[in-house]
C-alpha cells in the first residue's frame, strides 16, 4: 500500500469535511443563541456565512504559501520553536476543552430526552470507542464519514414542513428591527455554530488540489449555512420571540410538531441520529488534536490518540458546577475566534520573514 | 485501553498465516534417485497402487498408476493397447522421466499419471491418465435463476475452466497455475482477461497466494479467507460464486478470477459491498424491475438489522414513538411475558437460528417438517404460552426473511451476526445504541478493503458511472463502463497510514 | 488497530448489556402511559387533576384506569397519584389536556400548559381543551357506544375539515398565541352530553383568562379569518319571510383571507377581503340555478351576509379588546422597536377595517 503518498483528500473530501466539522451541537440551539434578535434573526446565518467566508481567505492563502505544513508545524515555523510548542501545547488544551464540552452537551441532551435515569458513562463509553474507531482510520476516513452522515440526516430536513405549515411567514417582517447590542449578542453567540471550518489549517496538506481548495471549502461552508438559514427561518416563522428565547433546543421542538401515522414522535429518533453530526466533527477535532500533539513531540504515535481522548473522557466525566462549567465553555469562544484570526498574524509573521529574506539575498 | 491492547495483541498473533509454518513434505528418499525399489518404497502402505507387468513385444513394460484415479478402460485404450501393439507411439506421447527426478515421478503418480517403466533400457515415461469420474455439469441449487444460463460450477478445475472459456474464446483471457497446500498439492488457477485487468491487483493476488502457508484446502472458501485484507471482518470480503456466468461478468469488468480443483464455487475479487446483493439475473431482467429488486435487497439488509432492535427500545426506553393503538396491542400482548424485551427476542431469535441449523442439515423432506414444526407449532406456542408477543414474531419472521435476500449467503450469514449486535445495544441504549451501533457499521465498512480497493465503493463512488449501475439500474445500453473498483490506473486507499 | 477496536466495542456491549439487565429498565408493560389529563378548579390555590391511562380490556374490566388527587401544583399531584398506580406513570404518551371552564376563568391554566410545554417527554402535539362542567366526570364518563374516552378524544379533535369551525389548539398553539404579543388564545371547548361529547363552540382568552364561549356560527368565522383554508359546509339564512324561507348549504372547498394595513400604528386601517370558494350542497328556495343571472345573485347574496356576519364579529372582538386572529400582526410587521401587548391593544382600540367578501359558487351538486 502507498504508505507515503501525503495527498488523498478529493474536492468531495473537501467538501463534506468542511461542511460536517461545522454541524455539531451548535444547529440544535441555534434560533435560541440567535434570539436576541427576535424576530429579525433568520438572516442572521447568511451574514455568519459570509464572515465566515472572508475570514477562509487568509487561511487558504496562508497556507497555500506552505503546502507541506499544518497550522502546528507553521506556528514552529514562523514564530519560533520555543514559542510555537508553548502556543501549540495551548492549541491542543483548548482542543481538549472544546471537545469534551461538545461531548458533554450531547449526552447531557441524550440523558434528558432519550436516556431518563441513567447515568452519563455508559454512553459516553460507547461513544469513545466509536470515535477512537473513526480517527484511527485517519483523515479521509473521517472525511468519509462525513459524507456518510451527512447523506444519513440531512433527509430530516423533510421533517421541517409541518412547521413551515403552522408557521406564520409574516414574522420575517419586519427586517432590522434590532439594536446595535443585541446583534453584537447575536452574532457572537451565533458564530459558536459556524466554527469548525478552520480545521482546514490542519488537513490543509492533505488536499489534492490545494489551488481549489478555498472554491471547495466555500462550497462545505454555505451547504451549512444553507441549512443554518433554513433552521432559523422555520423557527422564526414557527416561534414567537418569547418562545425563541425559552427553548434551548428549537429543532426538537420542531421534531415534535411532526406527525406520522407510523411513529407518534421523531424527535428521540432525531436526537439520536444527531450522534452521526457530532461523531464526525468531534471525529475531526480530534485528529487535529493528535495531529498538534504529534508536533509538540515530533513524532507520529498512535498513543497520542489515546493520551487525548482519555483527558477528554476524564475532563467530561469530572462533575463540575453548571455555572462553571457555561462560563468555561462561554469564554472558549473568544479563544475560538482568535484562532480563526491567527492567520492574519501569521501572514504578517511569514511577510516580514519573506522581506528579511529578500533583503539578505 | 490495556484490556484492549491485551485482546488485541492475543488476536493478532493468532490471526497472521504466515506463522503456522507447516513442515515442507518429507523428503521420500535423499539420494532422489529413480529405480523401481524407490518408487515401491515411497509408495508402501498405499494400497491402491497397481503395478501391472505388460510383455509387450520389445520386452517387459510396468505400468504403475493409482487404480482409484485410471478407468482401467482409458488405461487399455490409451496405455496397454497401443503398447501391444508399437511401443514408440506411447512413448512419444508421453514424458521422459529424468534420473534424479524421484520426487516428482511420485507426484505425478498421486495426481493420476502412468509411469511406463522400461525394464529394458529402465527408463520412466509419464503419461496423463487422469481418468477417476467427475460430477456432470447440473444446475445450481444455490444460486438458481429463472431467466439465464442454469449450468454451475462442478468440482472439477478443467471442467470450470472448461465452462469460463467457452463463454470467453479470447486469447485474452489468461489463466496461471499454482498448487498450493503443504499437504494437499492442491490446484489453484488463477484467471483474468490480460488487457482489461488492473496490474496491481493481479500482482497483489499472486503475492498473495504465493505467501499463503496452509496445510490442506477443504474448499476455496478457506483460500478465500486467507486471502482477505481484514480477516476478523464479519464481512465477506470477495465474491464467491457457482455461476459460470457471474464470474464471466466480472472477467469482462476486469476483475480476477480464482478456481480450485475440487471445489465448487470460484472466488471473484476484488469486489464491493453492493456486488453481493447482486445475482447475475438483475441483468437479465428489466431495468425497472431489477431497480425495485436491488433497492429491496439493499435496504433489505440494513432493515433486517435494525428492525428486532428498534422493537426492543421502542419497548424499553421510548414507548411514545409507538402509535398509540399499537401501542396498546403490544402491552396487552407483552403483559404475560416475563422477560424483558431484550431477552425476548433474543430468544426467538436464537429459535429462528435453530430451526435454520436444523433445517440446513437434514434431507429436503424431514427440512420442510422441521420448518413447519418450528414456524406454526413453536411461533403460536410460545404466543400463546405468554412467552414472547405476537407482534414480534411477525418482526423476526420478517427480519429473518429479509436477511436471506442478499444473493451471497455469506452476505445474509453476516447480516444475522450484525443484528446480534445490534440487539445487544438497542437493548442496552436504546435509539441511542442503536445509532452508534450503525455508526460503527458505516465506519467499518468505510476502512474495510478488498484487495486494497475501498469496499463500499458504490456508494461512495469511485467513478461517476458506477451509479449507472447501482440500486437504480439503468437501461442496459447504460452500462457500458468498467467499475471504478477495477479501473486500470492504480488508485488504492490506505487509510491507515497518512503519516 | 481496526480489529482491535472492532473487538473492543463488540466486548464493550456484551459486558455493558450485562450491567443494564441488572437494573432492569421498565419495558412498556410496566408503565402507566397517561394519555388524557384533566384539571378541574378546586379553590383558589388547589386544583384537582386527573388521570386517564388507557388499558387494555383483558386485565381489567373498564377500558381506562382513571385516577384523581388534588394539589395545589400539577407535580405534587402527579407524585400523589404515583403512590396509588399499579405502574410508574409517565407522561411520553400524552394526547390531550383538559381544563374546566371555572379554571380556565382563573387564569392559571397558562402555568398548567408551559409545565408540559417545558417537559422534554411532552410530545408537542398535545391538544388542549376547554371543558364545560367537569373534566374528571368526563374522564370517568361512560360512552357505551365508543371505543374508549381515550381514543374517542384523540380521534375527536384530530384535525379534519368537518370539524374546523373550531380551532385545534395544541400545547404549542397555546403556548405561541400566550407569549405572542399580538394574539389571544383560543381553544376549543367540549360539552358533555351524556353518551357523546361535542365540540360546541370556542373558548376566547383575555391574556390569561377565558372571556368568552363562541359558538360554532361564530367560531367558523374567526376561523376564516384566522386563515383556515377547509372550513366545513355551511347553512346560509338568505331571507326569511314567514312560510317563504330561502336557505343553501355550502360547501366550502378553500377560504382565503388576505389583510392589507396602512401600516400606520397610530391610525390603524385595515383592509380586509375574504374569498370563498364552494359548491352548493342543498338549496331551498325560488331562485333556478341553471339561470346564470340567478346563480351570481345568489353568489352576491352569500358573500353580502359573510360580509355581515364578518363585521359582527369583528366589531365585537374589538369592542371587547380581544384578538384570537392577530390583526395587530399586520402592523408589528412594520413596527421598529419592541412591541409590546399594550401596543397591541392600543391598535385594537383605533383600529378602522373595511371588508369585502368574494363568494365563487363552482358547482352545484349532480341534481338540479
Amino acid at each position: 500500500m502507498d504508505n507515503n503518498k501525503l495527498k488523498k483528500l478529493k474536492p468531495y473530501h473537501v467538501i463534506f469535511l468542511v461542511q460536517n466539522s461545522m454541524v455539531a451541537l451548535g444547529l440544535l440551539s441555534l434560533p435560541n443563541e440567535l434570539s436576541s434578535m427576535g424576530y429579525s434573526q433568520w438572516w442572521i446565518p447568511l451574514m455568519l456565512g459570509i464572515i465566515a467566508n472572508l475570514t477562509l481567505i487568509p487561511i487558504i492563502w496562508l497556507f497555500q504559501r506552505y503546502p507541506q505544513d499544518n497550522l502546528f508545524t507553521l506556528n514552529e515555523k514562523l514564530i519560533g520553536k520555543f514559542l510555537g510548542k508553548i502556543l501549540n501545547t495551548f492549541l491542543v488544551v483548548y482542543l481538549i476543552f472544546f471537545i469534551a464540552s461538545i461531548v458533554e452537551g450531547y449526552l447531557d441532551l441524550i440523558k434528558i430526552i432519550a436516556l431518563p435515569d441513567r447515568t452519563i458513562a455508559g454512553p459516553l463509553v460507547v461513544f469513545f470507542i466509536v470515535l477512537l474507531y473513526i480517527v484511527h482510520g485517519g483523515i479521509k476516513s473521517i472525511a468519509r464519514f462525513c459524507i456518510l452522515s451527512f447523506f444519513l440526516t440531512i433527509w430530516m430536513a423533510y421533517f421541517l414542513q409541518w412547521s413551515i405549515l403552522e408557521g406564520d411567514i409574516r414574522h420575517l417582517m419586519p427586517v432590522s428591527n434590532f439594536t446595535f447590542h443585541e446583534f453584537l449578542v447575536a452574532s457572537r453567540n451565533g458564530y459558536f455554530a459556524i466554527c469548525g471550518y478552520e480545521l482546514i489549517m490542519t488537513y490543509f496538506p492533505y488536499i489534492i488540489n490545494q489551488k481549489k481548495a478555498f472554491k471547495h471549502a466555500s462550497i462545505g461552508i454555505w451547504i451549512t449555512i444553507t441549512l443554518y438559514f433554513s433552521v432559523t427561518v422555520v423557527s422564526v416563522m414557527y416561534f414567537t420571540e418569547w418562545q425563541l428565547e425559552e427553548v434551548i433546543y428549537p429543532i426538537l421542538k420542531l421534531y415534535k410538531a411532526v406527525e406520522l401515522s407510523y411513529a407518534e414522535r421523531i424527535d428521540v429518533l432525531g436526537i439520536s441520529l444527531w450522534v452521526l453530526l457530532i461523531l464526525s466533527s468531534t471525529a475531526a477535532y480530534l485528529w487535529v488534536a493528535k495531529k498538534g500533539m504529534d508536533a509538540l513531540r515530533s513524532n507520529n504515535k498512535t498513543y497520542h490518540l489515546y493520551v487525548i481522548a482519555i483527558c477528554i473522557f476524564v475532563f467530561v466525566m469530572i462533575p463540575l458546577s453548571k455555572d462553571f462549567q457555561e462560563a468555561f465553555y462561554d469564554n472558549l469562544f473568544y479563544i475560538k475566534f482568535s484562532i480563526i484570526l491567527w492567520p492574519n498574524i501569521l501572514i504578517f509573521l511569514h511577510l516580514i520573514k519573506s522581506k528579511r529574506k529578500q533583503a539578505s539575498a | 485501553m490495556g484490556l484492549i491492547k491485551i485482546l488485541g495483541k492475543i488476536l493478532e498473533k493468532k490471526v497472521p498465516v504466515q506463522n503456522v509454518k507447516t513442515q515442507p513434505v518429507k523428503k521420500i528418499n535423499k539420494s532422489n534417485q529413480i529405480s523401481i525399489g524407490a518408487i515401491k518404497q515411497a509408495l508402501d502402505g498405499v494400497e491402491d497402487v497397481q503395478y501391472k507387468p505388460v510383455r509387450t513385444s520389445e520386452g517387459l513394460v510396468t505400468l504403475i498408476y493409482y487404480a482409484s484415479f485410471v478407468d482401467p478402460v482409458v488405461l487399455h485404450e490409451r496405455v496397454v493397447k497401443p503398447i501391444l501393439q508399437r511401443q514408440e507411439t506411447v512413448i512419444h506421447a508421453s514424458e521422459k522421466m529424468e534420473d534424479h527426478e524421484l520426487n516428482r515421478v511420485i507426484n505425478l503418480i498421486t495426481t493420476g499419471h502412468t509411469i511406463i517403466y522400461l525394464h529394458k533400457p529402465a527408463l520412466f515415461y509419464a503419461i496423463e491418465t487422469f481418468s477417476a469420474k467427475n460430477r456432470p455439469i447440473q444446475r445450481t441449487e444455490t444460486e438458481s435463476s429463472v431467466i439465464g444460463p442454469q449450468d454451475s460450477f462442478t468440482e472439477s478445475l478443467n471442467m470450470n475452466l472448461s465452462l469460463i472459456k467457452r463463454r470467453i474464446t479470447n486469447a485474452e483471457l489468461k489463466n496461471k497455475d499454482y498448487i498450493i497446500g503443504a499437504e494437499t498439492n492442491t490446484k489453484i488457477s488463477v484467471l483474468y482477461l490480460e488487457h482489461l485487468v488492473n496490474k496491481d491487483d493481479l500482482a497483489c493476488v499472486k503475492k498473495k497466494i504465493e505467501e499463503i502457508d496452509y496445510a490442506g484446502f477443504l474448499d476455496i472458501a478457506v483460500l478465500k479467507q486467507l486471502m482477505e485484507d481484514h480477516p476478523i471482518s464479519p464481512f465477506p470480503q470477495y465474491n464467491m460464486t457457482v455461476r459460470p456466468d457471474m464470474a464471466m461478468h466480472y472477467l469482462l469488468d476486469g476483475r480476477i478470477v480464482v478456481l480450485m480443483d475440487n471445489s465448487q464455487s470460484v472466488v471473484i475479487c476484488p469486489t464491493t459491498f453492493f456486488e453481493l446483493f447482486v445475482p447475475t439475473e438483475d441483468y437479465y431482467n428489466r431495468w425497472t424491475t431489477v431497480t425495485l429488486l436491488r433497492a429491496l435487497r439493499f435496504f433489505g439488509f440494513f432493515v433486517t438489522i435494525i428492525l428486532t432492535p428498534t422493537y426492543i427500545s421502542a419497548l424499553t426506553y421510548h414507548p411514545e414513538l409507538l402509535p398509540f393503538e399499537l401501542l396498546l396491542n403490544l402491552q396487552e400482548s407483552r403483559d404475560r411475558v416475563p422477560f424483558p424485551p431484550v431477552i425476548e427476542v433474543l430468544f426467538i431469535e436464537l429459535i429462528i437460528e435453530i430451526l435454520r441449523e436444523a433445517g440446513s442439515r437434514m434431507p429436503t423432506k424431514i427440512g420442510s417438517t422441521i420448518g413447519i414444526v418450528g414456524g406454526i407449532v413453536i411461533g403460536t406456542a410460545a404466543v400463546e404460552a405468554g412467552l414472547i408477543s405476537n407482534i414480534l414474531v411477525v418482526l423476526v419472521a420478517v427480519s429473518a426473511l429479509l436477511s436471506f435476500l442478499p444473493s451471497n449467503f455469506l452476505m445474509s450469514n453476516t447480516s444475522r451476526f450484525i443484528r446480534y449486535a445490534f440487539i445487544l445495544s438497542a437493548g442496552t441504549f436504546g435509539m441511542y445504541g442503536q445509532v452508534i451501533a450503525l455508526a460503527w457499521l458505516f465506519i467499518h465498512l468505510l476502512n474495510l478493503t478488498s484487495l486494497g480497493k475501498p469496499y463500499l465503493a458504490p456508494v461512495i463512488p469511485r467513478k461517476w458511472t458506477d451509479l449507472l449501475d447501482s440500486i437504480i439500474r439503468f437501461p442496459m445500453r447504460f452500462l457500458r463502463y468498467k467499475k471504478g473498483i477495477s479501473a486500470l490506473k492504480n488508485k488504492r486507499v490506505s487509510p491507515l497510514d497518512e503519516e | 488497530m481496526t480489529i482491535r477496536l472492532v473487538f473492543a466495542f463488540i466486548c464493550s456491549l456484551i459486558f455493558l448489556s450485562g450491567c443494564s439487565l441488572q437494573l432492569k429498565p421498565s419495558a412498556v408493560e410496566d408503565v402507566a402511559l397517561v394519555s388524557l389529563i384533566g384539571i378541574d378548579y378546586e379553590d383558589e390555590n388547589n386544583m384537582s387533576v386527573t388521570l386517564a391511562v388507557p388499558q387494555y380490556s383483558s386485565s381489567a374490566g373498564k377500558k381506562n384506569q382513571v385516577y384523581n388527587n388534588q394539589a395545589s401544583m400539577i407535580n405534587e399531584a402527579i407524585v400523589n397519584i404515583s403512590s396509588q398506580a399499579d405502574k410508574e406513570i409517565k407522561f411520553n404518551g400524552l394526547r390531550v389536556v383538559l381544563f374546566n371552564e371555572e379554571f380556565a376563568k382563573s387564569g392559571r391554566m397558562w402555568e398548567v400548559v408551559e409545565h408540559f410545554y417545558r417537559n422534554p417527554v411532552v410530545s408537542g402535539n398535545v391538544y388542549v381543551v376547554i371543558v364545560k362542567d367537569s373534566a374528571e366526570e368526563l374522564l370517568r364518563g361512560e360512552y357505551p357506544d365508543k371505543p374508549s374516552i381515550v381514543s374517542y378524544l384523540t380521534a375527536l379533535l384530530k384535525p379534519k375539515p368537518n370539524i374546523m369551525n373550531s380551532p385545534i389548539t395544541t400545547i404549542h398553539n397555546f403556548m405561541y398565541a400566550h407569549s405572542n404579543p399580538v394574539l389571544d388564545v383560543k381553544v376549543p371547548y367540549l360539552e358533555d352530553k351524556g353518551d357523546f361529547i361535542e365540540i360546541s363552540g370556542t373558548g376566547l382568552f383575555n391574556k390569561d383568562k377565558l372571556e368568552e364561549v363562541y359558538s360554532r356560527e361564530k367560531a367558523r368565522i374567526i376561523q376564516l379569518l384566522s386563515g383556515e383554508k377547509r372550513l366545513p359546509a355551511v347553512k346560509i339564512q338568505l331571507s326569511e319571510n314567514g312560510e317563504e324561507r330561502e336557505e343553501v348549504v355550502i360547501d366550502l372547498i378553500t377560504s382565503e383571507v388576505d389583510y392589507s394595513s396602512n401600516k400606520n400604528v397610530d391610525h390603524p386601517l385595515l383592509d380586509i377581503s375574504v374569498k370563498l370558494k364552494g359548491s352548493v350542497y342543498e338549496y331551498r328556495g325560488e331562485k333556478d340555478l341553471l339561470n346564470s343571472k340567478d346563480f351570481s345573485l345568489l353568489e352576491e347574496e352569500i358573500s353580502k351576509i359573510t360580509e355581515q356576519q364578518v363585521e359582527q364579529v369583528i366589531n365585537e372582538l374589538l369592542e371587547k379588546k380581544i384578538d384570537p386572529i392577530g390583526f395587530s400582526e399586520n402592523f408589528r410587521m412594520y413596527y421598529h422597536g419592541e412591541w409590546t401587548e399594550e401596543k397591541s391593544r392600543e391598535v385594537l382600540g383605533n383600529l378602522e377595517y373595511t371588508v369585502s367578501t368574494d363568494m365563487q359558487i363552482l358547482a352545484t351538486g349532480t341534481l338540479r
